[in-house]
């Protein structure tokens, strides 16, 4: 199983309680049901990026990947 | 030119800044401003966050046939009056630039990694910023 450090930006880092989190998952999704996050901030439309990329919840993830959890976007 | 920065910045610098290289009969900028806030907090993704505006605008600068094109958004704490985001584009004619300086405000809107926090609650995209994206859907 690989191991991920998955970060919280904005309000997911304080519905989370931290800002970076490392654990061991095969999935994002995977990821956020270790933390017991899943249903909390996928009710919150989430977007996922695997290494700055925006990707999919069930994207596979490789050792060392860096998970980003981010609430909808409000720049400008 | 893309930057993401928490110093304040003059517009009329950027617009120096823009390369017209004598073909850009138009120069079209936008300049956004803090409303009355009690302080306006905006977070970013290092990385990420530069690289999809460095997208953006590349994307902008094919489809409007820009001349040039350039981003700056401010992150940290803002206060009312002040600046807080940037866009600047030249193209031959003026129709280019004003559609590409529309497309790259609509989608910093809600498509760039940035969030606002006012009086401590994170804000969330509004339904008719959402709605302005259909108009740049093929």
């Amino acid at each position: 199983m690989p191991t991920v450090k998955v970060k919280f930006l904005a309000s997911f880092r304080e519905l989370a309680g931290t800002d970076e989190v490392e654990v061991q998952a095969s999935t994002p999704a995977e990821a956020l049901t270790v933390l017991g996050l899943l249903d909390p901030i996928v009710e919150m439309t989430p977007l996922v990026a695997v290494n700055q990329s925006i990707m999919a919840l069930d994207t596979a993830l490789n050792d060392g990947d860096e998970v980003a959890l981010m609430p909808p976007m409000t720049g400008g | 030119m893309v930057r993401v920065q928490t110093a304040l910045f003059e517009p009329g610098a950027l617009q120096a800044e823009l390369t017209t290289g004598g073909a850009a009969g138009a120069v079209v900028t936008f300049t956004g401003h803090v409303r009355e806030s009690e302080g306006l907090h905006l977070e970013h993704y290092p990385g990420m966050t530069e690289q999809v505006l460095a997208d953006l605008r590349a994307q902008a600068i094919e489809r409007f046939f820009l001349i040039d094109a350039g981003i700056v958004h401010r992150v940290g704490m803002l206060h009312t009056d002040e600046v807080i985001v940037w866009v600047g584009t030249c193209s031959a004619h003026r129709q280019d630039a004003f559609d590409g300086a529309c497309f790259l405000m609509d989608y910093l809107k809600s498509q760039v990694p940035l969030w606002k926090k006012e009086g401590g609650a994170w804000l969330e995209p509004g339904q008719h910023e959402l709605d302005k994206l259909e108009r740049w859907h093929d």
